[in-house]
């Protein structure tokens, strides 16, 4: 009896050059250049060495106007999270369990991340001004625009991919078998759903959350679009600090600060739900 | 403000210029026989090309325009890649941000005779234009900020400040999003002048008052001009703070049921403005180049192309009939000695009265 041994893709000079160790360090080393360095000159830049107080940037950056920043883009943030889950696990179930034309739809789902953000947002005000094609077509004029609610949808649609593929990448590694036993068993197709399906997809839901969260909390483009005075983010003000006030001072604060909550916030949700060993089964 | 600051906000321009840096290294040639030209881009930058083009059509230069979003992005490109660039076009903003970072270099104006000839003398001692008895920039046009409405949906006519804030027009006003210019055009809503508000308190919180009444109407705040004729095309906003040069451009596209208002009351007036580049390796032929860009039938071409006035002496009825036309001894210009300090308040409080 002969066995074959499948060849690595690696060829044996590197493979035997390269350890785990120097894997991490490109890992540490690409995180410590791309991201903590940029932290710390934020840090220093945000630090007054001036007259005054050494910290004058954070305390103005934690009152007025930048509190509601603040608060408003974890909302908006974690309200685009939970819409954009919504839509993106149901296309993902299809997709997974009843479509015949998966490659067809993927496409489609991946397509509009060929397209410019700007060129999104920009779409939906088209569409739904007041002589855009939903009120030339259906005589309707749809208050929308300019809202919280045109913000949302605006980030739900444009972070809707990022979701469903993860989200489908998980309902598709889910034998079949299983949820078979599961209806053979006696429990009905919602109960499957909630007490097989749902759980082993849990990973894609998870990691399909964190990254829309991040990404749609530091959303500067949406409420720039789509949004009125009242709907500014802390992404928005922040480039206002900079580009209109030159206040560099008080833009890195503000920067410092946002990320800061936002790696707390990455914590405390990885306390509940242990990212790691979540992510580590998607 | 401490050098500390100073400092800071170069370092942080310059991290912005290095990001624009390729983009810059793509266009530029570096030859010396070639020109470089930093503006706004849109209308006012083609105007400007095609005078710089007839100039260099007789001439062994070429000119290469290359174009920046704002005033702060054009500051730190200028940092960032010195010596690539020779003449930038700047706005009254911007002149008085260049003088502080030090980027531009005096003019000498016995080179440009043509602009001291052809250019009312009263506009071309505007401060931010002068530095130390020195000329760092040369006016080109200005305008100001009225506001259009549409006629098809407003069934009178409007002609004052007071007008936008009737409570038909609720949620239906756009503003600009610029701290200053806002408060500078509530400044004149009740006749007040903006540079005596700078230091009168009580002053500045009646001109607060006049820009929260009329954001109580305000659905959205354009930072740009295109953003403005956007609003008024797609019916989002029936009333749109605006420059004239682009409602008329509006207009000639066949929108001529958008009319443009220079308020009764006034508005505050901006400039855009030509300077030399500090560092620049062609001074004289950039003064060259100036000097036929101030003759007398470029400026009126100019005029025309973008739908703005050019103080030059004697304007002719083309001119006169803009809609926003007023002789410089008749407008009113910031005092950006007083007012560059207060920019960062402002702009904060700006952001309260928006979110009021």
């Amino acid at each position: 009896m002969s066995v074959v041994v499948e060849r690595s893709p690696i060829p044996n000079w590197l493979t035997e050059r390269i350890s785990n160790r120097h894997l991490v360090a490109i890992g540490i080393g690409w995180v410590t250049l791309f991201f903590v360095f940029p932290i710390l000159f934020l840090v220093v830049e945000s630090l007054n060495f001036g007259d005054g107080s050494l910290f004058e940037a954070y305390h103005r950056a934690t009152g007025g106007v930048y509190v509601s920043a603040f608060v408003r883009s974890f909302i908006y943030g974690f309200v685009t999270t939970v819409l954009t889950l919504v839509f993106a696990y149901v296309l993902a179930y299809y997709l997974a369990f009843a479509s015949k034309r998966v490659r067809l739809l993927l496409t489609l789902v991946v397509v509009p991340l060929w397209i410019a953000y700007i060129i999104r947002y920009f779409g939906l005000m088209l569409f739904f001004s007041p002589t855009g094609p939903l009120a030339q077509v259906t005589g309707l004029e749809i208050d929308l625009l300019f809202t919280s609610t045109a913000v949302v949808l605006g980030l739900t649609n444009a972070y809707l991919p990022f979701a469903v593929l993860p989200i489908y990448n998980s309902l598709n590694a889910i034998h079949h078998e299983t949820i078979n036993a599961s209806r053979v068993l006696g429990a009905g197709q919602f109960r499957t759903i909630r007490e097989v399906v749902l759980p082993l997809s849990m990973p894609g839901i998870i990691a399909a959350g964190v990254i829309v969260f991040i990404l749609a909390t530091g959303s500067f483009l949406g409420p720039a679009v789509l949004g009125g005075p009242n709907q500014s983010m802390i992404a928005n003000e922040i480039a206002r600090t900079f580009l209109e006030a030159y206040n560099i001072q008080l833009a890195s604060a503000l920067a410092v600060i946002y990320t800061v909550l936002l790696v707390a916030f990455i914590a405390a949700f990885n306390a509940v739900f242990n990212l790691q060993e979540a992510l580590g089964n998607l | 403000m401490t050098d500390r600051n100073m400092v800071t906000r170069r370092t942080a321009l310059a991290t912005i210029g290095a990001g624009s840096l390729a983009g810059v290294a793509g266009c530029l040639g570096g030859s010396s026989s070639t020109l470089r030209f930093l503006g706004f881009g849109g209308n006012t930058q083609e105007a400007q090309m095609e005078i710089f083009e007839r100039w260099a059509d007789d001439s062994e230069y070429e000119i290469e325009g290359t174009s920046a979003g704002g005033t702060t992005e054009m500051i730190s490109m200028i940092q960032q890649n010195p010596g690539e660039f020779d003449i930038v076009a700047l706005n009254d903003t911007g002149m008085a941000q260049g003088q502080e970072e030090g980027v531009l270099e005096p003019i000498d104006l016995d080179e440009v005779s043509n602009y001291t000839d052809n250019i009312r003398d009263g506009a071309q001692e505007l401060t931010f234009l002068v530095e130390d008895g020195e000329t760092i920039g040369l006016i080109r046009e200005n305008g100001a900020t009225g506001y259009a409405y549409n006629t098809e949906l407003v069934d009178r006519e409007l002609t004052s400040w007071e007008d936008i804030k009737a409570e038909e027009f609720d949620g239906d006003v756009a503003l600009l999003d610029r701290a200053v210019d806002r408060f500078s055009n509530c400044a004149v809503a009740i006749d007040a002048d903006i540079n005596d508000a700078a230091d009168d308190e009580d002053l500045f919180e009646d001109v607060i008052a006049e820009a929260e009444a009329q954001n109580e109407n305000c659905f959205s705040y354009w930072s740009d001009g295109a953003t403005s004729i956007q609003y008024l095309r797609q019916e989002n906003a029936t009333v749109c703070e605006a420059w004239g040069g682009r409602v008329l451009a509006l207009q000639e596209d066949g929108y001529d049921h958008i009319e443009y208002v220079m308020p009764e009351e006034g508005a505050m007036a901006w400039t855009d403005t030509l300077a030399i580049v500090d560092g620049t390796e062609n001074r004289e032929t950039v003064h060259e180049l100036l000097n036929v860009t101030y003759e007398r039938e470029n400026l009126l071409d100019m005029s025309e192309m973008m739908n703005y006035t050019i103080q030059v002496e004697d304007p002719p009825e083309e001119m006169t009939d803009l809609p926003d036309y007023a002789p410089v001894e008749d407008l009113a210009f910031r005092d950006w000695s007083k007012i560059l300090p207060l920019q960062d308040d402002w702009s904060e409080r700006f952001q309260e009265v928006k979110q009021s």
